[in-house]
């Protein structure tokens, strides 16, 4: 069976039985929502930070000894929003209301996710080649290109008449949202450090870099937070240079340099974790990285020093 | 009040609590935005990457997906594991309250206490700032 059928089939079982009533599965190694129950989507950045939190929380519950992670419950003002994780490279959100008998549906949960994990562990690999859905995102109808709307509305006052005041209504108003969305993961933003001071891509052994990064942290201290913003982006963008040029050992070297720097100087953060993660996995190789990591990693140094430096 | 006065009464506020239950493992005041543990009484080791990642998680990740998702203010995180569980709550605007409980826990019970004892951390934490300075 197709496998996307069988995904839905899934999320639409688990509201047929318990009071869920949205449900979403998000594929982890990509950060993008392969299938749900309601047509909307969240923002690309919250996915990418749920996929990392799944790191986080599974962490912390090592630390206290409490073994591995089964379930993240979310309660807001207005309802519940649940997290499992399905492995090995799913994650199950589904919300409910505020009136839901939690206790009734945690109970039901334990055997639709016995069934469901099963299920997906059976799919393997075959999961990751479910494209991503191409839905509207929540909350962001009003960011609807103006040039879509305004020359409807325009030509809808048109239409009114004296007689009979009445409106016909375009089809295009009555149309759904149209599928916009997919935000991209945003591109460094060009600072002015960055362009008086161009960067040398020359092959450096690691300690010069080193060194250079040591001395452009060292300039951290006495800075305002708009010079210190501009620093931490430089460093980051060279350190995205000269992926091609260092090991993974190397790369997370100064990976640990650049996350206490960070610290110390803006302060803590999800993407700050991620990083720290990243580097702990760095360390592992004393290899160069492929040319398909490099563009991996370069994405990631992208998001971090985005979600990092707010200017 | 002086900086140590409060540190030093959040301290007792949350002795206090986690030795009246038997079923609270310890608890972990983890300040906001800067994201370390200002006051705690869980005993084993606590990296401090990883509470501000989590302290970061509360406050903005999680708390922007529930308004995403029409589901209001995110009132508090409950991790469910293997062995346990542990309640993740807003103590105000600059503290997050920690709570790591046993698998066995009766859950309303502690939920309860936790809410009360949110308040009074937040009502003690109000002229708190981002370096700690009171």
């Amino acid at each position: 069976m197709d496998e996307k059928i069988e995904l839905l089939q899934i999320l639409n079982e688990i509201e047929y039985i318990t009071d869920f009533n949205g449900c979403y599965f998000i594929n982890v190694e990509n950060n993008s929502l392969i299938e749900s129950t309601i047509p909307f989507n969240v923002q690309k950045d919250i996915l990418w930070e749920i996929c990392v939190l799944k790191e986080t929380f599974q962490q912390f519950a090592d630390e206290i000894n409490h073994g591995n992670l089964s379930e993240l419950m979310l309660e807001g003002d207005k309802g519940y929003i649940f997290l499992y994780n399905i492995p090995p490279h799913l994650v199950l959100i589904a919300i409910t209301s505020y009136e839901t008998n939690i206790s009734y549906l945690k109970l039901a949960m334990i055997d639709i996710l016995k069934r469901v994990r099963e299920r997906i562990k059976e799919l393997g690999d075959n999961i990751l080649k479910i494209p991503p859905k191409d839905f509207g995102i929540l909350g962001e109808k009003l960011e609807i290109p103006e040039k879509e709307i305004v020359p409807v509305l325009s030509k809808s006052k048109g239409i009114i008449t004296e007689s009979s005041e009445s409106i016909s209504v375009p089809d295009k108003i009555t149309k759904p949202i149209p599928n916009i969305i997919e935000t991209p993961i945003p591109l460094p933003i060009e600072t002015e450090s960055s362009k008086t001071k161009p960067i040398d891509t020359a092959v450096k052994p690691l300690k010069s870099i080193q060194n250079m990064i040591k001395s452009m942290i060292d300039s951290l201290e006495g800075s305002n937070q708009v010079e210190k913003n501009g620093i931490i982006k430089d460093i980051f963008d060279i350190i995205k240079k000269e992926l091609e040029n260092l090991n993974g050992k190397d790369i997370s070297e100064i990976l640990n340099l650049l996350k206490d720097a960070i610290l110390e100087n803006i302060g803590t953060s999800l993407a700050l974790f991620d990083l720290s993660r990243n580097s702990t996995e760095l360390s592992k190789y004393s290899d160069k990285l492929k040319i398909k990591d490099i563009k991996t990693y370069q994405e990631k140094i992208d998001n971090w020093a985005n979600r990092i430096i707010k200017f | 009040m002086v900086k140590n006065k409060i540190i030093s009464k959040l301290s007792e506020l949350i002795k206090e609590f986690t030795d009246s239950q038997d079923d609270v493992q310890g608890q972990i005041v983890i300040s906001f935005p800067i994201g370390v543990p200002i006051a705690n009484t869980w005993k084993g080791k606590i990296n401090p990457i990883l509470i501000g990642a989590l302290s970061a998680a509360v406050k903005l990740t999680f708390q922007n997906l529930c308004l995403r998702l029409n589901k209001g203010n995110l009132r508090r995180l409950s991790m469910s594991s293997e062995y346990g569980r542990a309640i993740i709550q807003n103590a105000g605007d600059n503290a997050i309250l920690t709570t790591i409980i046993e698998g066995e826990a009766d859950l309303l019970r502690v939920a309860f206490g936790i809410t009360n004892l949110s308040l009074k951390i937040k009502d003690l934490l109000k002229n708190y700032n981002f370096t700690g300075e009171v």
